[in-house]
């Protein structure tokens, strides 16, 4: 007949914590392990569910605490069932534990999925064990004096093989990690700790559990799992600062406050030295571990306030700098102020000087007067310019807003400037293509001198050819668009990010020899979106000419 | 064909992961509930 508990059990209490059926050190390497895995795991997959990463390393977790509770329960448990039962899955848990091992070092180290073909070449192999699990090649018979299970060794040999198999390919993981030069010096030393102390681990595991297999001392086995928590331990550590598991204090702060009440409880359950000198050595390794982990968090917190002070004295420092915008501001203003009056009375001097008003002119002054005369309203308009950007930038600008006809107002610019085009032999055309009447609620002012300034620039920079300005909408879009489609000097794509700002002018412009303050696009796109439009440029490259579009709300 | 591969991926995996499930279920049912095991009791 069939015995219902193994002989040497004490049935009443299913001898989970009977310390004279198991060495004591299973219930203190045990129970910490499944815990702690538990844990990291179940954190590892809240944080980051969809994460390749996550899920091995759930997968790990969970081989690993079905491996170690079914060696736990083949040690403690009083049911031969039961223990029947475990001995028989270790070879399906151990290799499950290896082979999922290597998918998240693999995973991890190179940060992508395994191909086919090695996917299978290391799946495939792990079928016979299934395959021979419930078969007499796993265990023969069941000794239950002894409360243990024989095997013929068949299963056991190909699982320990199957163990070494997954080693070497760690191996090759870590001799893959060495011939990668991309990895930064810290992320190489985390997946060193997490190659080498897996590694280890695993070894330990086999080296553990054949040592008790050959001896017949199964209590050797019993060290496999401490090794599992240095692996764990490293998990952890790395968990706290990798980005990749996003666990953050808590997690750290949980893992260490767990493991110290779990190792210290041991001191008091039972005053046997053995355990308690083990559970003595394990706290100095943890508070290492725990003053490892805290450090890391410290320092986080020193980067963080070192950050956050960066940040204030940035604050201080744009603050004084926008003081000292304004002033600029307001300096080129006063300036600009002081330099136009006096401005006005020169040009209008020589204006009235050309114009006869003091009598003759000796023919040999003309030329120096026209010169003035010329001079001075260039620096006139410079002076505007610069008074435009001081109001744009003290927020002085203002705005009329009417209702007027875009189109009519562009045709009268062009009639306007069509003298200038004509005296440096260019043909300035303008063509409208209008769905609406094409009235635009704006700054009248404003749009003419916008309009103004990209056709005349235009002209300015263009030696031979056409200018074409084009007026078209977009009822659909409340959209009125005017290009200005020149034959010029184009510019490349660096000038084409670089022209909307203040004193920038496209490397080429100076090739023409115009004079220019670079303020004028910089001037018209502010302006343009002050009006709730904008202004957009494009170009092929030098000397393929340019497209400029002023695109502005329709009134519909 | 991408799509039909990763299908037949995904069926020979599951296809797998039954077959290993199925070993567990067959190891458990053997011991719990058929109870044809050999026992032993050695000398000692």
């Amino acid at each position: 007949m069939r015995p219902e508990f193994c002989i040497d059990a004490n049935p009443i209490f299913y001898n989970l914590f009977d310390f004279s059926i198991a060495p004591p050190l299973l219930y203190y390497a045990y129970i910490p392990t499944i815990v702690i895995t538990l844990i990291l795991s179940g954190l590892a997959l809240y944080h980051n569910s969809l994460n390749r990463n996550s899920r091995y390393f759930s997968a790990l977790a969970f081989f690993l605490v079905m491996h170690v509770f079914f060696v736990f329960v083949t040690w403690i448990a009083a049911p031969v069932d039961l223990v029947m039962f475990g001995w028989q899955m270790w070879p399906l848990t151990l290799s499950s534990l290896f082979l999922s091992t290597h998918f998240f070092l693999y995973s991890f180290v190179f940060d992508k999925k395994l191909n086919k073909l090695y996917y299978y070449l290391l799946l495939l192999p792990l079928l016979p064990i299934a395959f021979l699990l419930p078969t007499k090649l796993n265990i023969s018979y069941f000794d239950v004096s002894l409360c243990e299970g024989v095997s013929n060794g068949f299963l056991t040999t190909y699982t320990y093989l199957y163990a070494i198999y997954i080693l070497l390919n760690i191996i090759y993981i870590g001799v893959a990690v060495t011939r990668k030069p991309s990895l930064t010096t810290l992320r190489s030393r985390k997946v060193w700790i997490i190659v080498i102390s897996s590694f280890l681990a695993l070894l330990s595991f086999i080296v553990t559990a054949y040592i008790g297999d050959i001896t017949g001392y199964y209590e050797f086995e019993t060290v496999g799992p401490i090794s599992m928590l240095m692996f764990i331990a490293s998990m952890s550590y790395i968990a706290t600062d990798h980005k990749k598991f996003n666990l953050k204090l808590l997690g750290s702060e949980l893992l260490v406050i767990g493991l110290v009440t779990l190792v210290g409880s041991i001191i008091f359950i039972r005053s046997i030295n053995y355990v308690q000198y083990i559970a003595t050595g394990t706290l100095f390794a943890i508070t290492i571990l725990g003053w490892l982990l805290s450090r890391s968090v410290r320092q986080e917190i020193e980067h963080r306030n070192k950050i956050s002070h960066l940040a204030l004295n940035l604050e201080k420092a744009n603050t004084r700098l926008e003081a000292l915008d304004r002033q600029k501001s307001e300096f080129i203003s006063i300036a600009s102020h002081q330099l136009r009056s006096p401005l006005t009375s020169i040009r209008g001097y020589a204006s009235l000087l050309l114009e006869g008003s003091y009598g003759d002119i000796p023919k040999k002054a003309l030329i120096p007067i026209e010169r003035i005369e010329k001079s001075s309203k260039l620096m006139a308009l410079a002076i505007e310019d610069y008074l435009n950007v001081s109001r744009i930038e003290s927020g002085n600008m203002q705005y009329n807003y009417s209702d007027f006809n875009l189109k009519t107002e562009t045709e009268h610019i062009c009639d306007d400037l069509r003298h200038d085009a004509i005296k440096k032999g260019l043909v300035l055309i303008f063509r409208s293509e209008l769905n609406s009447r094409g009235i635009i609620n704006a700054d009248i002012g404003k749009t003419i001198q916008i309009i103004q300034n990209l056709t005349h620039n235009a002209i300015k920079y263009t030696k031979t050819g056409t200018v074409k300005v084009f007026v078209r909408d977009d009822i659909n879009k409340k959209r009125i668009y005017v290009d200005i489609i020149d034959t010029g000097i184009g510019m490349n794509r660096e000038a084409l990010h670089t022209i909307f700002q203040k004193f920038e002018r496209a490397s080429n412009a100076n090739s023409v020899n115009i004079h220019g303050t670079g303020l004028g696009l910089y001037v018209s796109l502010r302006m343009a979106e002050a009006m709730g439009g904008t202004i957009t440029a494009h170009s092929e490259g030098d000397n393929a000419g340019s497209r400029f579009t002023l695109d502005l709300p329709l009134a519909l | 064909m991408i799509s039909y591969m990763q299908s037949f991926t995904k069926f020979v995996n599951a296809t797998l992961m039954m077959f290993i499930m199925f070993s567990v279920f067959a190891t458990a049912y053997q011991t719990f509930v058929a109870e044809d095991f050999q026992i032993i009791f050695s000398e000692e």
